[in-house]
């Protein structure tokens, strides 16, 4: 600490406080060092996923949006599939995205996946781990490392009248979430709010 | 808090996996960190799972650490906050320092009774600060906790330096009146 000047009648206090030293116990960081090499997540970190995620569909939409001013006709609705990359921060490039665009370059629709059968492209035979669109439709096995989405529905959380709220909560087993939304049931389908 | 040990600023390796990153940067501010946070928290527990939480998210956005923009103790110290700041939304009210909590405080006197008297004594500083405002708790816990001095607490708080001195006088004040 640098010596500013503390008043003299505050320097007494001043020195005990700097005396003051607490002692986190010994095993505190060994035990760091093992939940950061399982990956563990922290509760308030926002995931590579959600950043990656939100700026790759910012920059898709501008781009789209650009491309259609320039060239100065509409194109048809398109998707794109980005694979692979480390979308979940777990040291494997075996993640994708899907996303959606209307003719007007809108992203509608957007689909993480894990790249299970080494296509490095969206199949059926690949892991849905989030999808932000019209409709909801998520793995929601347990597996074998742990992963499990869950959705629990319908109840009436917004005291609209209905019971069609209802929550969806990804994670690891058993007690680990890493990512929990508001959904709406909405016949057939499931949205998220 | 001895200054010899005082880290130094420390870039994350590009090349360097998290369990590495997370225990270099621990045994470098991990004491600093803790007495932050242990300043403003009544119980060792809780300022052992926010310091947890610190260091799991530091390591998770190590990639947006900048040593020439921050010390890495500054940029750890601002983590912190943020983690202690979403604590405390969600804790319980804050309640009287008993004295088998301080079982995490260095005590170097040589007998028991002096040591008895050291607890006692800064069991009465942390329940003054605990009466405290928010703001002048932080200024202090930056300041004997996370060891930072004036220039460090300005930048962490992106307040001028004048400004976190008054805040700092008038804080040690306050703490004087309510220790009497």
């Amino acid at each position: 600490m640098s010596p500013d000047r503390v008043p003299p009648d505050l320097d007494a206090l001043d020195r005990r406080l700097r005396a003051v030293e607490f002692e986190p116990r010994a095993s505190l960081g060994a035990e760091l060092e093992g939940r950061a090499r399982r990956g563990e997540r922290a509760l308030g970190a926002v995931s590579p996923l959600q950043s990656f995620a939100v700026r790759s569909a910012l920059a898709l939409v501008g781009i789209a949006a650009t491309a259609a001013l320039v060239v100065g006709v509409t194109p048809p609705p398109h998707h794109v599939d980005m694979c692979c990359q480390d979308l979940v921060g777990n040291q494997d490039a075996n993640d994708g995205m899907v996303l959606n665009l209307d003719p007007r370059g809108r992203v509608t629709s957007m689909l993480l996946y894990e790249d299970l059968d080494g296509s490095k492209s969206r199949t059926t035979e690949d892991r849905v781990l989030f999808v932000r669109g019209s409709d909801i439709a998520l793995d929601t096995a347990a597996h074998e490392d742990g992963h499990r989405t869950h959705v629990q529905c319908c109840e009436d959380l917004d005291g609209e009248g209905q019971a069609d709220d209802g929550v969806l909560v990804m994670g690891h087993l058993p007690d680990q979430i890493h990512f929990a939304a508001l959904i709406r049931n909405e016949g057939p389908h499931q949205v998220l709010r | 808090m001895n200054p010899t040990t005082r880290p130094t600023t420390q870039s994350p390796a590009s090349e360097t996996g998290p369990e590495q990153l997370c225990a270099g940067w621990y045994a470098a501010h991990g004491e600093a960190v803790y007495n932050y946070l242990r300043f403003q928290l009544l119980a060792p527990d809780e300022a052992e799972d926010l310091t947890a939480e610190t260091f799991l998210r530091a390591v998770r956005a190590a990639h947006r650490f900048d040593p020439t923009r921050a010390s890495a103790q500054t940029w750890l110290l601002t983590i912190a906050r943020n983690v202690l700041i979403d604590h405390v939304r969600s804790a319980r009210a804050r309640r009287h320092v008993g004295l088998d909590e301080l079982r995490d405080l260095a005590v170097d006197a040589p007998s028991p009774e002096e040591r008895m008297l050291r607890r006692e004594e800064v069991a009465s500083v942390l329940d003054a600060m605990a009466g405290m405002s928010a703001e002048d708790r932080e200024v202090l816990s930056l300041r004997f906790g996370g060891d930072l001095d004036i220039p460090e607490i300005a930048e962490l708080l992106s307040v001028r330096a004048g400004t976190v001195r008054t805040r700092l006088w008038r804080a040690l004040e306050r703490l004087r009146e309510r220790m009497k």
